[in-house]
């Protein structure tokens, strides 16, 4: 019998509150999406301070992920955290400076999302970097939605870079509410428009991190 | 003289285009769409922005069946076409918000089942 494939993906904190369990649940289910990460945006000190549940689910496994878009606050949620149990730390990149600080040395980084901003701020040293410090480079599905021209050019370049140099990526939904969830077969598609090989698409899709 | 001809030759089924059958499940179906040719509008205007005329033309996109009540609907493409379609559907949120692949298969028998 053919075994049934089990997807990972990324949503925020906030389709929490925004939607029932039940209809979220659902929605992971028919897209056989098992393990879920689930991002708090990270923006300011305080939002360090209260921490947050994870739903329970018999047949999905949720994971705590925390997305940074101000990088000098991972130092202070270290010193809080001690224990790395279970969790990642994501980092929101944007334009070149920020791309660089996110990929340098020991930041303790294990995602970085979204190196797009509206020029290109992604170089082959850019991918030096990420590959020296072993870093997973993250594309948010829902911003080829949003902003198709800019990001799918930008990210024509950036893949083939990251493959040249066969540096991690995942491509996630970071779904705010269940329409923004994606299903996997139809992100697969759309990803080998970026000539991208099934197998690399589907281990991607379904490989865990951390 | 040889008699008019009055009737087109069946194409051979080895030389016959090959068709997948592909049901989706649609989240939200706005209450101004209430037919097969409402949706296939969609699909296909948005099928030609995202890979031109002659793709759309190619792919023979024909909807075998809309169900309002469950929100699925049949959708038939050409087998060398499926994936342009799929990668379609990606920019579908806005009019169809979560569209969810439920099953592609070689004929209607199998998908309705």
């Amino acid at each position: 019998m053919k075994q049934k494939k089990e997807y990972i993906d990324f949503i925020f904190e906030e389709i929490l509150e925004k939607e029932s369990m039940v209809a979220l649940i659902h929605a992971l289910e028919i897209l056989s999406i098992k393990t879920v990460y689930v991002m708090r945006e990270i923006k300011q000190k305080s939002d360090l301070e209260y921490e947050y549940q994870l739903p329970l689910s018999n047949g999905i496994t949720f994971k705590k992920a925390y997305l940074f878009y101000d990088i000098s606050l991972i130092p202070f949620f270290k010193n809080k955290n001690k224990e790395k149990d279970n969790y990642l730390i994501l980092a929101y990149g944007g334009e070149i400076t920020k791309n660089s600080l996110i990929l340098e040395k020991n930041r303790g980084i294990d995602i970085l999302i979204n190196p797009i901003s509206e020029k290109l701020s992604f170089d082959t040293s850019s991918a030096n970097l990420a590959k020296e410090n072993k870093l997973v480079i993250g594309f948010d599905l829902n911003l080829f939605r949003d902003k198709p021209y800019s990001s799918i050019k930008q990210a024509r370049f950036i893949i083939s870079l990251l493959v040249k140099n066969e540096i991690d990526m995942r491509f996630c939904s970071c779904a705010r509410n269940v329409t923004d969830l994606i299903d996997p077969i139809i992100a697969r598609s759309f990803l080998l428009n970026f000539k991208l090989n099934q197998e690399t698409i589907q281990r991607m899709q379904m490989e865990r991190i951390g | 003289m040889s008699p008019i001809k009055k009737k087109l030759n069946v194409i051979p089924p080895t030389q016959r285009d090959k068709k997948r059958y592909v049901l989706l499940y649609l989240s939200k179906i706005g209450s101004d769409i209430k037919n097969e040719q409402e949706i296939y509008k969609i699909i296909i205007k948005n099928f030609e922005r995202i890979h031109g005329l002659f793709k759309s033309v190619y792919s023979n996109i024909t909807i075998i069946s809309f169900n309002k009540q469950e929100k699925e609907i049949l959708i038939k493409v050409n087998k060398d076409y499926l994936d342009d379609l799929l990668t379609s559907l990606f920019f579908l949120k806005q009019q169809f918000g979560l569209v969810c692949v439920k099953s592609i298969n070689q004929t209607i028998k199998k998908s309705k089942k």
